[in-house]
């Protein structure tokens, strides 16, 4: 049996569609589960894409941490399993408390919309177990609210534990320490600015998100590769 | 919910003050306002651009503006310590991230 993915779609999200076709591109299948829904239908792996969940009122992603599906997608964490928040995804996941620190507006008070290039510093997540440490990918961002930060103790822990999951090579929007993505304790929650599915056939300009898809795709079929 | 116009006060200045009864707890609305700006060092756009905009008017001596927001909301509460301890928690919970906004919270009795 293929391996199985839901791709959670709030009201405003999307990115949904991309992720969906770029995981079915890798062979395995791909679910979009309402918001409203409770359960994640037996995936081994959730992604919540990027948009604009809930029109980013108050703030992004705090109306779509209390979503209903937000509880499963808590308990699939919990036991361990692949959770991989894009974009707005991301900042739906530091909402929920799922990462911690947020995501405030870029620097320079700018949306970006290009191709950067971000580097892998971390290969013990779920999105880059199969991935090379410095390895250097083109990804493409799409984001105003970008700009990792958190305090001075939670940028030390996630430094000392091997959690910054990759940066930015020429930091675009001001984040934290070149922050591009981090991932939880386990390394089976991951929160990323960068659209992999955005870069996933060399037609999209890109394949270099694909050995993060893939990563993703491993760590759901054999459980992420904890150290030691 | 029913409410009714007692025309009682409860701070024995003579206002009107809306009760509610439920069960047998009467409850009184309070009105919070609830202010919500970003942590220093956190960027603010709004901000940047008014403080832009103000000198092209000719305000010259005008700077530090920071844009936040304002809620405002009722509570139906027995007394305003816990209408209070509710609004801390729908701050700490929902209405303001506290990694990156600070907020203040202001209770009134509604109608007053």
């Amino acid at each position: 049996m293929s391996v199985h993915i839901a791709v959670v779609l709030f009201p405003g999200s999307n990115c949904e569609l991309d992720v969906a076709r770029s995981i079915e591109h890798l062979g395995a299948t791909a679910e979009i589960v309402f918001h409203a829904e409770t359960d994640l239908r037996g995936a081994d792996a959730v992604v919540i894409p990027g948009g604009f969940a809930h029109g980013d009122y108050l703030r992004t992603g705090a109306i779509a941490q209390f979503s209903p599906i937000m509880e499963a997608v808590a308990a699939h964490a919990r036991a361990g399993g692949p959770v991989v928040g894009i974009c707005n995804g991301f900042q739906i996941l530091t909402e929920a408390g799922l990462l911690p620190g947020a995501l405030q507006k870029n620097t320079g008070l700018r949306f970006l919309c290009d191709v950067v290039e971000v580097r892998v510093v971390s290969t013990r997540s779920a999105l880059t177990g199969s991935a090379e440490r410095g390895a250097v990918l083109r990804i493409p961002i799409n984001h105003f609210e970008g700009n990792y930060t958190c305090d001075a103790v939670t940028l030390e822990r996630l430094r000392a534990d091997d959690r910054v999951v990759m940066r930015y090579v020429d930091n675009p929007n001001g984040s934290l320490d070149d922050i591009a993505g981090i991932c939880n304790e386990a390394g089976n929650v991951v929160g990323l600015m960068p659209h992999p599915e955005r870069a996933s056939e060399a037609i999209l300009g890109s394949a270099d998100g694909v050995v993060l898809l893939r990563s993703l795709l491993d760590a759901a079929t054999e459980g992420v590769r904890l150290p030691g | 919910m029913r409410c009714s116009q007692t025309g009682a006060s409860t701070s024995g200045t003579g206002s009107t003050s809306e009760r509610c009864d439920v069960g047998t707890i009467a409850v009184v609305n309070f009105e919070a306002r609830v202010e919500v700006s970003h942590l220093p060092g956190v960027l603010d756009p709004q901000g940047a651009t008014v403080e832009r905009a103000l000198p092209a008017l000719g305000y010259r001596n005008v700077s530090e503006i920071r844009i936040g927001k304002s809620i405002r909301l009722v509570v139906d509460a027995p007394d305003e310590p816990t209408a209070r301890i509710q609004v801390e928690e729908m701050c700490r919970r929902l209405l303001a991230n506290p990694v990156i906004e600070a907020y203040e919270i202001e209770i009134t009795e509604a109608g007053r």
